[in-house]
């Protein structure tokens, strides 16, 4: 039945095939298809829109190569509406005297649907290892991206029931680059606990599904590109609250008597568990509190977690919820997890390990397909640990004034996508001594990266803008992995430290309250 | 503290007269060799000739056969005829360019020679041995202004030494060397801006520090053998010196016009001038030369030139009152620079034709780069060097004047590959330097 699909395909899709290979002759390699999640598909600051999308690491090295035909789904971008169900682009915005995250446009619909023939970066947000072999037949409502980019879930398309990894083939590319497996554990970080089958995928069923998926993608005079999972304890997500508590004026740790930091307060877990009853105690070192305690939340009338003041000892501020903890993910057999946005240390460890299982299996199936592996998790951590400085130009991980990350604490910006395109190329050079120009990368650097409409509307002046305008429910774990997130309606404002503190505080936040009403 | 501080004004005298200026880099590394005409005009293989004053520079050992008192009174003019830069993928980018700052520096040089007996002469020489001036135009276009906009390096060596001649065929000097210095770094820094997700120009600091501040002893020594009168051997060696700097650095905002970015670039720039601190290794040398008169008033000169260049390994700058001023970055705000430079060798060759009381000459060099490729940046891109030169002059016993040019053919320095600043792209460079001395011998 695939078979014949494939051919039939082949037949739809040789002409232009034959052309693109006759005019790019003189390229290290003529054809070139990424597969991944919504890093490789161009996703940042919450949505994927063509900007963004031109701008994704595929995009770069597809460039860099001369490759003139690369396709990518793009996804047309339009001004900002008041419809949730719409995802919406967010940039770094002026709150008050503060920098908050705000959206300022809507993502639009596919703009190249009819392209009759798969698309070049089929990288899908979203996407875990075994999505790649299993979403023969995408579901528009279990992942609209999916069925959008993979176009297989109608009878009537050349596509269907073509997995990602048999329309990546379909393209018979010479250059394929393969970077999956972040979803495999990125829901126990969103979800502040990991359960197996349930929010990550257990390690033998991702070494089956990814050995599957390289087995797909190998192929005589095929040069495959594969990427580890990056350290996810480096995303702003993780590691921008501290476990302490913050003068929400500075952003500096509130000291307590004997001088030291003030631990906000956790529920304990099997392995830091609180005293005998007691609800609420200190979180230990090395614990990591996600955005999501900072994200207002519609279920808590707009506020977030810290700013009704949970976790916040009632001794250090007199919040309404001051004294309780802060929550802990959960697990309710069968298959339930109520989210949390604490991740003890040995939570941190179990994910930690988990990362390394995988990037190790992920190394070994790389070798043995003779694939180029970059080690995007040991790039990363040396990231985080150094910046990436070029030409004096210093790029850093954390979130809002870093430059590697994107307005969604997530995913990478457009400037961390021409690295690792960047990276990619010496890799390739360096194993099969070519010399593919490395990317420029003045234009990403200097180069504003803002919704057309909102230079227009004057974006960064805080009288523009904002006025009536959504924030963002960010980092609610409610519906996503890595893709995206959820809007809701009503007047919002940004708390603590998802905000940057410029001046005196006194004033700001009424300010931003006025004007969202 | 004394004597230093007299030295200090016998060098302030020295600044008067117009001595103490900036001075490009060259030979390789920052070394200046051209501190003589007659020694220019011979490829600067002048270790085993060293017959006029400026042997006090060159190799004092050859004041032990200068009878009289004499002073000299030089001069070189450098002039940077080409300097340039190229940009390449992926930073700063293909088509960018660059232009180094062109003027002429000059140099100016004393010696004088002092017999106190017939075999013990006293010299003093005032000089530059090191120096640097690598500034880029275009401002806030330089696409390499957030590494360095202007790198300088001032220097001046008070040099006293006593030769002593020990047979009529053999003679050794010894003597102390005294260098004052400064050095000044101006770039510019870059701050991620949220609201634009880009990179801005948000301010620029200057690190200056004072000549009189800076200073540091050091010695050379030489010795010169003629076992016939028509033939020379010399060497001479002038030590390293490490000297540490404080001077002031000065933060000044550069204004994007986004009210909050510059707000928040305002909130961390330290305030007023705060102190800063660096180091600076300047390197031993070692100058081997042999001389030989082949026909009558014909004098060829051959040279090897060794230079510790490795003893510049770092580059660190510190500010000791600001907030991880001590710290390197990324966790501080320290410069911490690997430079890891190597030991290097000059070879030379020199002519001297005497025409009676005219003379000519002409020399040719080739001085190997101390510099790694990967440390070749917007700071300093050296490279390996070739020198042509031609001079005369007319002398007699009282008095002489002379005359010499240097072409130096930097070559093109391409930066690919590894890179410390990450920087990328193609330097040209090419200098003159015209150089004449008067002397009065007595």
């Amino acid at each position: 039945m695939k078979k014949s699909l494939l051919h039939r395909a082949c037949a739809a899709f040789a002409g232009s095939v034959l052309v693109a290979t006759t005019a790019l002759a003189a390229n290290a390699f003529q054809k070139y298809v990424a597969l991944g999640d919504s890093i490789t598909a161009g996703y940042q600051a919450g949505c994927l829109v063509m900007r963004h999308q031109d701008r994704s690491y595929p995009s770069v090295l597809a460039g860099q190569i001369g490759i003139a035909d690369f396709e990518q789904p793009l996804f047309a971008e339009g001004p900002l509406s008041n419809n949730p169900a719409i995802e919406k682009c967010l940039c770094f915005v002026v709150v008050g005297n503060s920098i908050g995250v705000g959206a300022v446009s809507d993502q639009l619909g596919p703009t190249n649907l009819a392209l009759p023939r798969p698309y070049d970066n089929l990288g899908i947000p979203g996407a875990a290892s075994f999505d790649l072999v299993d979403l023969t037949v995408a579901d528009p409502n279990a992942n609209p991206y999916a069925a959008a980019i993979l176009r297989n879930g109608s009878a009537g398309s050349p596509l269907y029931g073509l997995s990602p990894v048999q329309q990546a083939d379909l393209l018979s590319p010479d250059l394929v680059t393969l970077w999956i497996g972040a979803n495999d554990i990125l829901g126990a970080v969103l979800d502040g606990i990991q359960v197996d089958g349930v929010n990550t995928t257990p390690l033998d069923v991702f070494q089956a599904k990814y050995a599957e998926v390289v087995n797909g993608l190998t192929a005589a005079g095929r040069t495959l590109v594969i990427l580890n999972v990056p350290d996810l304890r480096v995303i702003p997500f993780a590691t921008t609250i501290p476990p302490v508590v913050l003068d929400p004026n500075t952003n500096q740790p509130v000291l307590g008597p004997d001088g030291n930091p003030i631990p906000l307060l956790g529920p304990g877990n099997a392995t830091y568990p609180c005293p005998a009853g007691v609800a609420a105690c200190p979180l230990p070192a090395g614990t990591l509190v996600t955005l999501g305690a900072e994200s207002p939340q519609a279920a808590l009338g707009g506020q977030s977690l810290l700013g009704l003041g949970f976790g916040i000892p009632c001794a250090v501020a007199p919040l309404p919820m001051c004294g309780n903890p802060l929550p802990d993910g959960t697990f309710i057999p069968p298959m339930t997890i109520a989210p949390g946005v604490l991740l003890y240390p040995d939570e941190v460890s179990a994910i930690s390990q988990r990362v390394s299982d995988i990037n190790t299996f992920i190394a070994s199936t790389a070798s043995s397909a003779g694939a180029i592996l970059v080690d995007a998790f040991t790039f990363l951590d040396q990231v985080k640990a150094n910046g990436y400085t070029i030409g004096g130009v210093t790029v850093e991980t954390t979130f809002a004034t870093g430059g590697a990350f994107s307005a969604d604490g997530f995913h990478p910006s457009g400037i961390s996508h021409t690295i690792v395109a960047d990276q990619i190329i010496q890799a390739i050079n360096a194993a099969k001594g070519l010399s593919i120009p490395r990317p420029d990368f003045s234009g990403v650097l200097f180069t504003p990266d803002l919704p057309p409409q909102a230079v227009g509307a004057g974006i960064g002046n805080p009288e523009t803008l904002w006025d009536g305008r959504q924030l963002l429910e960010l980092f609610d774990r409610s519906s996503m992995r890595l893709d995206g997130f959820e809007l809701f309606d009503g007047p919002h404002r940004p708390r603590g430290g998802v905000t940057i503190v410029v001046g005196p505080r006194s004033g700001g936040d009424e300010a931003s309250a006025d004007r969202s009403h | 503290m004394i004597r230093p501080r007299r030295v200090r004004h016998v060098l302030g005298g020295l600044v008067a007269a117009g001595l103490l200026v900036a001075a490009p880099a060259f030979p390789a590394g920052f070394e200046i060799f051209t501190q003589g005409a007659r020694a220019t005009g011979m490829g600067l293989a002048f270790a085993a000739v060293a017959d006029d004053p400026t042997a006090i520079f060159y190799n004092p050992a050859g004041l032990g056969w200068q009878q009289h008192f004499s002073v000299e009174l030089g001069s070189s003019f450098i002039t940077k005829l080409s300097g340039d830069f190229h940009g390449a993928n992926p930073f700063p980018g293909d088509g960018t360019v660059g232009d180094q700052h062109k003027t002429t520096f000059v140099l100016p040089t004393f010696y004088l020679v002092l017999p106190l007996t017939n075999e013990i002469n006293l010299g003093i020489g005032a000089f530059s041995q090191y120096g640097l001036g690598y500034r880029w135009d275009g401002g806030e276009s330089w696409v390499g202004r957030f590494i360095s906009s202007n790198a300088v390096i001032k220097s001046v060596d008070l040099n006293p030494v006593l030769s002593w001649r020990l047979t009529p065929q053999i003679a050794i000097a010894g003597g102390a060397d005294y260098r004052i210095s400064m050095v000044q770094l101006e770039k510019d820094n870059a701050t991620y801006d949220p609201l634009t997700d880009s990179f801005a120009d948000t301010s620029h600091v200057k690190l200056d520090s004072s000549i009189w501040d800076n200073h540091k002893w050091g010695w050379n020594v030489g010795i010169m053998i003629r076992p016939a009168p028509e033939f020379s051997v010399g060497a001479a060696y002038r030590s390293a010196m490490t000297i540490n700097y404080t001077g002031t650095a000065t933060f000044t905002q550069n204004l994007t016009g986004d009210p909050v970015l510059d707000a928040i670039v305002a909130s961390k720039l330290p305030v007023g001038k705060r102190a800063v601190t660096t180091s600076i290794g300047f390197p031993a040398s070692m100058n081997l030369g042999i001389s030989s008169t082949i026909a009558q008033n014909t004098t060829i000169a051959l040279e090897a030139d060794w230079t510790e260049w490795s003893k510049f390994q770092s580059l660190n700058i510190s500010f000791p009152d600001l907030p991880g001023g001590t710290t390197c970055a990324p966790n501080g705000i320290m410069v911490c620079r690997q430079t890891n430079w190597k030991d290097s060798w000059a070879y030379r060759f020199g002519v001297e034709q005497k025409l009676g009381k005219w003379s000519l000459r002409t020399g040719f060099y080739i001085d190997k780069t101390p510099q790694p490729a990967a440390d070749a940046g917007p700071i300093l891109a050296d490279n390996d060097r070739t020198g042509y030169t031609f001079g005369f002059g007319y002398n007699t016993d009282h008095w002489g004047i002379n005359l010499a040019d240097l072409y130096l053919k930097v070559k093109d320095r391409t930066v690919a590959g590894e890179s410390t600043d990450n920087f990328f792209g193609t330097y040209h460079e090419s200098v003159n330097i015209a150089i004449f001395g008067l002397r009065f011998s007595f």
